[in-house]
Order: structure tokens, then C-alpha cells, then sequence
């Protein structure tokens, strides 16, 4: 479970508000999809629940409360939530630890750092690799791989450990329509394992399989509820939502050849048609 | 391995204080043959040879240089060459000898144990068996840093010329273009370093105590041999003083 209370937070004093007092609950389990532009606060929001902009971030100005998993932190965790809390970057080859030269060594590092080695750390790794249908890359180093491939390995480095809160930075921001159609499908099948918090500026992602869609925008919240009421109010969003793959959008306007469109001219299209 | 090649390091840089000069010109040599041939410390990639080359000729050089100027400057003992106004003393020559045959031996130890050593295979090393967690950051960093910096510095080239800079235009227009590739190139540097420090920290790293997988140090022969040395020499050093 993920929640937050007023949350504000600033990178420094004196400082705007990067977050504007937040608040907001995922249930365990569930999978929510953080929407917003670029500078809304998304990735401020996944460092304060991961705990990494408590530890690093010293300067920083915080307040409220955030829950994760039972434990409440006022205002935000002051240390690493792992494992409990696994994390992928947006750059994949940020995520790998520069210790391993394979697929099966980088996955092992996380264990490593658990404590946990020998058969039971190699079970892991096979189910992590399955689970991505990459147990072919198993004793490939990482320089051969493609980018799809060291995507889908660093997201495997972070879930070999088993966390109960995955929180994803733009997790299909750099993919194509085949590797997003991959990762639609194992966020679904991890539905109920973990609670997923996943960020995108593209509400494509959000509208396949998001439980629940919260919209930041300059750190406020637009909107906290389900797909329908998205949908619903998604004329709200017309300024800050860019709609590039949403299947809707497609259907409508393939014959139009409009292959990216924001909302609100979505929304004058529809006026129009 | 890393663990011989590290006793290695002190072996020379003890023998660098400990042992006569005459001594140290065998064990320099030996660090050179052993940097060219033997497998353990041979340089670890193309690139890294030809540095140990580069550093070879360089180091003759260099050790020619402070003999002869030594051989100038110290005026004391014998003369072993008059030409007038140039005289080269012995003592001169003999100092300048051991200055330079144990700065030679203590950069040849260093630099063989790291063109054979791999930055990732003494990370994981100084990991495993219990170094600070910074040490080893900084050396992953650095990694991350290098590996990625040739390709950094061609997108920050080709973005500059995009805009017009004559980044490729001679020398004087690569130095005048030098500032606008530097500033992005830190920039883009460290933010990607806090990244990753980020993102280490979020696979668990550095693991706490108890779950460290320590290395138990595979101390070969040849390892034990050498701190053996050391013991000695550094044994020896000591009667010598207090005798």
C-alpha cells in the first residue's frame, strides 16, 4: 500500500513547491498510473516514496506524511525502502551495478546485497528471467544486448528482488509499440503481487491496465480515480496530456493520418466530427 | 588474483624504501617482464598495452633526465666527467640513479596492477571483501564515466556543430570550442553520477554487514610468498636501524 498526506516537498529553502500537498492512497496490490508533463513532479514523487530523496537529497523541504506498506514516515523516508520498494529508472544502463559483465551476474548482485546466494538466489534469477521471457540472455554479457533487451533485464535486476511496491519511471517512454505491448503484459500478470505505481506523460499505458489514474500537474493533483472517470473528465487535461499511441485516438483519427495529438485537440475533433 | 597482484604492489613499493638500489633495478626489470608476459599482469586490452608501452618509453626518459641533472646539480665526491664547464659527479649520478630506478619501480607496480586489473573486477573485489562503500562507489562511477565518456563527448561534438561551432575546424577552432563540449559534458556528468548513485542504492548497495558475501582472500603461494618479502623486508629495515 502506498499513501500520502499533504505532501509538499521542495528542493531547497526558499524554493518553489515541486509537490503541492499531495494526497492520495493506492491499495496494495493495485497497479495506479501517475500522468503528467514533463516537470509536474512525477519523479520527485517515486524518489520521496522510494526513500532516495530523504537520503540524497539533504536540502531538500519537506512535509506531511508518506505510508508505505503499514510503516508510516513523517514527512518521507530517510533511508532506502529496499526491498520493499524496488524502483526502475528511465535510463536502463543507469540501473545496472558496473560489477557484473552478464545477465545472470547483474541479477545475482541484487541477491547478493540481500544476503541471499547459492541455489536458492539462482531459483530466483530463472523465475525473474522467465517472468521477462529472458532466460535465452541468461549467460550474455550486458554489452551485447539491445535496447529492448537491457530494458527489460534492468526491470528484471529490480523485480528479482521482490518487492512489494514497484514504482516505475516512464517504464515504456523509450520502447516500441512490440516492448510496450511486452510490459503491459507483465505489469498485468504482477497485478495483485505488488502495488505498481507507474509514471508516463502518454496515458496509452494507464488506459490498458491502470486500476486507478492520478494526474499531476505542477505538483498539484487533477485527478485521483479510476479509468472511466478519466475518461470521463479527460477534456480537463487537454493542456498537459500529450496523446500519441491512446487506442481510442487511433481508431478515430487513423484515417486522418494525425499520429499525435493532445487532448484538447482531441477534444476539437470531436467537436468537429 | 587481485589479491597477489595488490601483495605484488607492496612488495615493490617496500623494496622501493628497503632494499639497495642495485637490488631494485632487478625488480623493476622483473615488474617489466612481468607486465609483458606473465598472463596475471599482463595489460587487460589493447588500449592498455599500448599505454604500458608508452609508459615504458616515457619512464626511460624521464629516469635519463633526473640522472643527468642530478649528475649536474650535485657537485659533491668524485668527478667521473670533465668537459669544462659541464662536470658529472658520482654522487650526483648515484642519487639520481636510486631517485629515479624507485619512483620507476613504484609507478610500474601501480600501473601494471591496474592496466591488468579491471575497474569492474576491483570493485566487485574491494566489495566483496568488505572496503568502503564510497570507495567502491567512486570506482563505479568512474567506470560508468569512462566507458560512456567517448560517446558522450561525439553527441556533444555533433550537437555543437549542429549549432555551427567549428568543432572540427584545426586546433584553434577545437580550442575555442573546448569550454561549450566542457560544460555539458560535467553537467551531464554528474547529474547521470546522482542518478546512479540512485539507482545503487535502490538494488541494496552497499549491502549492510551481515549480508556481505566476504571473500575468504585466496592468498596463493605466490601471494604469501610476497607479503613473506615484505615481512622480511620491512624486518630487516628495522634490525638494520636499531643495530
Amino acid at each position: 500500500m502506498i499513501a500520502c498526506r499533504s505532501l509538499h516537498v521542495a528542493y531547497g529553502t526558499g524554493q518553489p513547491d515541486v509537490l503541492c500537498g499531495l494526497s492520495f492512497t493506492v491499495p496494495s496490490g493495485s497497479i495506479c498510473a501517475l500522468l503528467g508533463p514533463t516537470g509536474a513532479g512525477k519523479s520527485t514523487l517515486l524518489h520521496a516514496l522510494s526513500g532516495t530523496l530523504g537520503m540524497f537529497h539533504h536540502a531538500a523541504q519537506c512535509s506531511g506524511s508518506v505510508t508505505v506498506n503499514e510503516e508510516t514516515f513523517m514527512p518521507v523516508p530517510r533511508r532506502v525502502l529496499f526491498p520493499a520498494v524496488g524502483m526502475l529508472m528511465q535510463e536502463p544502463h543507469l540501473q545496472f551495478s558496473g560489477m557484473a559483465e552478464t545477465v545472470e551476474g547483474e541479477l545475482k548482485w541484487t541477491l547478493d546485497n540481500l544476503g541471499i546466494i547459492g541455489d536458492a538466489a539462482q531459483k530466483q534469477i530463472s523465475v525473474a528471467l522467465d517472468r521477462f521471457g529472458c532466460s535465452t540472455l541468461r549467460a550474455r554479457t550486458l554489452r551485447s544486448l539491445s535496447g529492448g533487451e537491457l530494458h527489460r533485464i534492468a526491470f528484471a535486476s529490480v523485480l528479482v528482488a521482490r518487492p512489494s511496491v514497484l514504482l516505475l519511471d516512464e517504464p515504456v517512454a523509450s520502447l516500441d509499440q512490440n516492448a510496450r505491448a511486452q510490459v503491459a503484459r507483465l505489469l498485468d500478470s504482477l497485478r495483485g503481487d505488488a502495488t505498481i505505481l507507474f509514471t508516463d506523460s502518454d496515458p496509452d499505458l494507464a488506459m490498458r491496465l491502470a486500476d486507478r489514474i492520478i494526474v499531476l500537474d505542477s505538483g498539484t493533483l487533477r485527478l485521483d480515480g479510476s479509468r472511466k472517470t478519466f475518461l470521463d473528465t479527460v477534456d480537463a487535461f487537454g493542456d498537459i496530456l500529450t496523446v500519441t499511441t491512446w487506442p481510442r485516438v487511433r481508431e478515430r483519427f487513423a484515417a486522418s493520418g494525425l499520429s499525435s495529438l493532445t487532448a484538447r485537440r482531441l477534444r476539437r475533433s470531436l467537436g468537429q466530427t | 588474483m587481485i589479491a597477489t597482484k595488490l601483495a605484488f604492489v607492496l612488495f615493490c613499493w617496500t623494496a622501493a624504501f628497503a632494499l639497495p638500489t642495485a637490488v631494485q633495478v632487478v625488480f623493476m626489470h622483473a615488474a617489466f617482464v612481468l607486465g609483458r608476459f606473465l598472463p596475471l599482469f599482463r595489460p587487460s586490452s589493447a588500449q592498455a598495452r599500448r599505454l604500458y608501452v608508452r609508459f615504458l618509453l616515457y619512464a626511460g626518459l624521464l629516469s635519463a633526465v633526473v640522472v643527468i641533472l642530478n649528475a649536474l646539480f650535485v657537485r659533491n665526491g668524485e668527478v667521473l666527467l670533465d668537459l669544462g664547464i659541464v662536470q658529472f659527479s658520482r654522487e650526483g649520478v648515484e642519487f639520481g640513479l636510486r631517485v629515479s630506478v624507485r619512483l620507476v619501480l613504484m609507478s610500474t607496480a601501480v600501473l601494471v596492477f591496474f592496466l591488468s586489473t579491471p575497474l569492474r573486477d576491483l570493485a566487485a573485489f574491494l566489495d566483496s571483501s568488505g572496503a568502503p562503500a564510497v570507495l567502491t562507489s567512486v570506482l563505479l562511477l568512474s567506470l560508468e564515466f569512462l566507458e560512456r565518456l567517448p560517446q558522450r563527448i561525439e553527441q556533444i561534438f555533433t550537437a555543437q556543430e549542429a549549432r555551427g561551432a567549428p568543432v572540427r575546424a584545426g586546433f584553434a577552432g577545437r580550442f575555442r570550442s573546448l569550454f561549450s563540449i566542457l560544460g555539458p559534458l560535467i553537467v551531464s556528468s554528474i547529474v547521470e553520477s546522482v542518478e546512479r548513485s540512485h539507482a545503487l542504492a535502490l538494488r541494496g548497495f552497499p549491502a549492510p554487514p551481515e549480508h556481505r558475501i566476504r571473500i575468504r582472500l585466496p592468498l596463493t603461494i605466490p601471494a604469501w610468498s610476497l607479503i613473506a618479502g615484505v615481512v622480511a623486508m620491512v624486518g630487516w629495515k628495522l634490525w638494520e636501524s636499531f643495530r
